[in-house]
């Protein structure tokens, strides 16, 4: 094993004051990298507004996309500006979506462009809108008497699933399986910020897969790129959560695992994001989706968050000095009270391969068979026992390279640092 | 770490052999003949206990890196009256020397030796002697040896009794009169000192995780396979080497285990699996040298 050295490597680096303004833009870019190296498009994704409703009333306002929706029920006179939407005192929520669909479909859909109102449970989602330039299908969405958010019940957080692509890696190995991954990128327009969205899906499951890191908060920093056609990592130089998500077609190990394919990154909450820092490896991968398959053509996704009850959290493993069981012996390269770095007689800190393990089995459920195991290792990437800054620069071989993830030892846990190939 | 460049061989010849227990001057001259075997030279006799004979050996020269010499003798002293014969591992210049382990001798008693033209391990092996001494475990071990090194400096490594790698894979000091933990690394010997607290005495690494402890296995239960990282220093500079002939793998073994790979017979040294609780995994010393390729056969 030893360094994987992709052979096709591409790089991008904007600033958030300079290269972009919008999260369109941004996207945009991204997308335009992605391609570079090496993932193909297999399509365009229209985009979703969801809107949860608690009652809609008379008064209420929903602006879509620029066209002003605005409630009303008589005896009161219909509004004089925006489009009004006749509903009843005694309409449900069913009946007024149905309303509001066919408002939506008489003043903005096109034959060229339909779009679908639905509900599920209070709330409304219009999809089906075609973008252009990974478009923007809503300059706001806005409205009084109800909420509209991915938490119900929080006033003023909204999001809209804005377009974007939907793109294929290439295969790992030669393996008789599909093997590619395909990754969903588009943004999100947030009313507390614009995040950016990556879904990672297995070729062999497009339905169910939970992943989700819609986390990357655009809105400061600048921001870098770096990929080959297996795998990417897209991260600032802020380095707290949102800051950094990676998407690997991992190089498959030993054994009878087929292939597996692991991410990384934050998912947005009503205030921020959570996971996805670069400051720890426990920071930077509390949020992960992994899809393994084996040799039989078995296989499992596995989507969470560090903290959850089902341990199944991945984990970078490298060399330590540990023993023992208690918290100060985890991968303990802690001698007299400090942490040291591995270091060959040079004085050169020893690499080591970035491994990834996680529990493919639930510790709650499966006390025994729950074991940790090594899925595969990161590309363009080596583990070193020391810490360091973000972003300080070194080497992998003859590569540049940053330091992607940095982690200060303490009494849990070592120094480390996940360099990335730049 | 990389898994794809294997173990260190060094030039051989490595000797695997029985060595006497019941009589000290037969031990002694067993460990002689063995080191002589895989290219070590008497340099001199040590007087023991009893009129018996001891001797100063040196190893070979390896690549990269100076000869070290080792002494072993006999002694007594010992409360119940036994013998035990001390090792000790001395630069090339005989300024410098530190024990490095001591085995007792008891009637009937075997012990084996693994040994190369760089390094030796001397250890009780329970499927060979038919002493089950209540003592085995304390007084059994004596190892040293000279790391894989990228250059000519002078350092070396000894390991004894309780902390020696067949009871650990990263020995820490246990009591001073069990523990022998030694090592020689820029321009210092550092000789089992009663504290240990800002020290790495030599010690070998496993694969772990970045939040766990235990040693990490592949996705089909197979456990790494890793070129030996043979870890000594202070805790204000540490240094990384490996170890000869031997790789460390990340499963445990409860027992002496034997297996064929790589053209080399192999025994798991480390066969004191849980850690305080927790497997770490195993060293695996090749116990003979590259097999002779069969007649008719070719490599490519």
């Amino acid at each position: 094993m030893s360094y994987y050295r992709s052979d096709s490597y591409h790089r991008l680096s904007l600033s958030a004051v300079s290269d972009f303004t919008t999260g369109a833009q941004f996207v945009e870019s991204i997308i335009g990298a992605i391609k570079g190296a090496g993932w193909a498009k297999q399509q365009t994704l229209t985009g979703e507004v969801s809107v949860t409703v608690i009652t809609i009333v008379h008064g209420d306002q929903i602006t879509l996309d620029g066209n002003q929706f605005v409630f009303w029920w008589p005896p009161n006179d219909p509004p004089s500006f925006g489009i009004p939407v006749e509903i009843s005192q005694t309409d449900t929520l069913a009946e007024i979506v149905s309303k509001f669909g066919s408002a939506i479909d008489q003043n903005m859909s096109t034959p060229e462009s339909p779009l679908t109102t639905t509900l599920e449970g209070n709330t409304i989602t219009v999809g089906g809108f075609s973008l252009s330039k990974n478009g923007h299908i809503c300059s706001i969405v806005s409205a009084t008497g109800g909420t509209w958010n991915g938490t119900t019940g929080v006033s003023g957080q909204g999001f809209i699933h804005n377009g974007g692509e939907q793109l294929l890696s290439a295969e790992v190995g030669d393996q008789d399986s599909n093997n590619s991954l395909i990754l969903q990128v588009r943004y999100l327009s947030l009313n507390n910020g614009t995040r950016m969205l990556v879904r990672p899906i297995s070729v062999h499951d497009l339905t169910t897969d939970p992943g989700f890191f819609d986390g990357l908060q655009l809105t400061t920093g600048n921001w870098h790129f770096a990929g080959s056609d297996k795998q990417i990592a897209i991260y600032s130089d802020v380095g707290g959560p949102g800051s950094i998500v990676v998407v690997s077609n991992m190089v498959p190990l030993v054994g009878t695992l087929d292939h597996c394919q692991f991410a990384f990154g934050p998912t947005r909450n009503n205030v921020g994001s959570d996971g996805g820092a670069r400051t720890s490896f426990a920071g930077a991968l509390a949020r992960y989706w992994v899809n393994v398959f084996y040799k039989d053509h078995t296989s499992g996704t596995y989507a969470g968050g560090i903290g959850a009850t089902n341990g199944q959290d991945p984990c970078i493993c490298y060399p330590g000095y540990a023993r023992g069981i208690a918290a100060v012996d985890k991968l303990g390269n802690r001698i007299g009270g400090n942490d040291l770095p591995i270091l060959d007689e040079n004085g050169n800190l020893l690499p080591y391969e970035p491994f990834i393990a996680f529990c493919k089995k639930d510790p709650i459920d499966f006390p025994v068979e729950a074991v940790l195991q090594i899925m595969g290792q990161l590309r363009d990437a080596m583990v070193y026992s020391k810490s360091a800054p973000l972003d300080e620069t070194g080497f992998i071989e003859d590569d540049n390279a940053i330091v992607l993830i940095g982690q200060t030892g303490s009494t849990a846990r070592s120094n480390g640092v996940l360099m990335l190939r730049t | 770490m990389s898994l794809g460049i294997g173990p260190y061989y060094s030039p051989g010849p490595i000797t695997s052999d029985l060595l006497d227990a019941g009589g000290a001057q037969n031990f002694l001259d067993d460990v002689r003949a063995a080191l002589e075997n895989s290219g070590w030279e008497k340099t001199s006799n040590v007087s023991g206990l009893g009129g018996t004979t001891g001797y100063i050996m040196r190893s070979r020269k390896p690549e990269f890196g100076q000869r070290i010499k080792t002494k072993f003798y006999a002694i007594s002293g010992f409360p119940n009256g036994l013998i035990l014969i001390i090792f000790s591992v001395l630069n090339d210049a005989e300024s410098l020397e530190a024990c490095c382990g001591r085995v007792m001798i008891e009637d009937d008693k075997v012990q084996r030796i693994i040994c190369g033209p760089y390094q030796y391990f001397v250890f009780f092996d329970f499927s060979v002697s038919p002493v089950n001494t209540t003592q085995g475990l304390f007084r059994n071990d004596a190892s040293c040896g000279i790391p894989v090194m990228k250059n000519d400096s002078s350092c070396f490594w000894g390991l004894g009794e309780l902390n020696s790698w067949r009871h650990h894979l990263s020995p820490i000091r246990s009591q001073a009169t069990d523990a022998q933990m030694v090592f020689y690394l820029d321009g210092t010997l550092y000789d089992s000192p009663a504290s240990s607290g800002t020290l790495v005495f030599p010690q070998l690494l496993s694969l772990r995780s970045s939040d766990l402890f235990r040693s990490i296995p592949f996705a089909d239960d197979t456990y790494a396979v890793t070129n030996t990282l043979l870890c000594m220093g202070t805790n204000s500079g540490i240094k990384t080497f490996g170890i000869w002939d031997a790789f460390v793998h990340g499963q445990a073994q409860l027992t002496k285990v034997t297996s064929f790979a790589d053209l080399h017979p192999w025994e798991a040294f480390t066969i004191q699996p849980f850690d305080s609780g927790v497997e770490v995994g195993c060293l695996w010393l090749a116990n003979g040298s590259q097999s002779s390729l069969r007649v008719g056969a070719y490599s490519h």
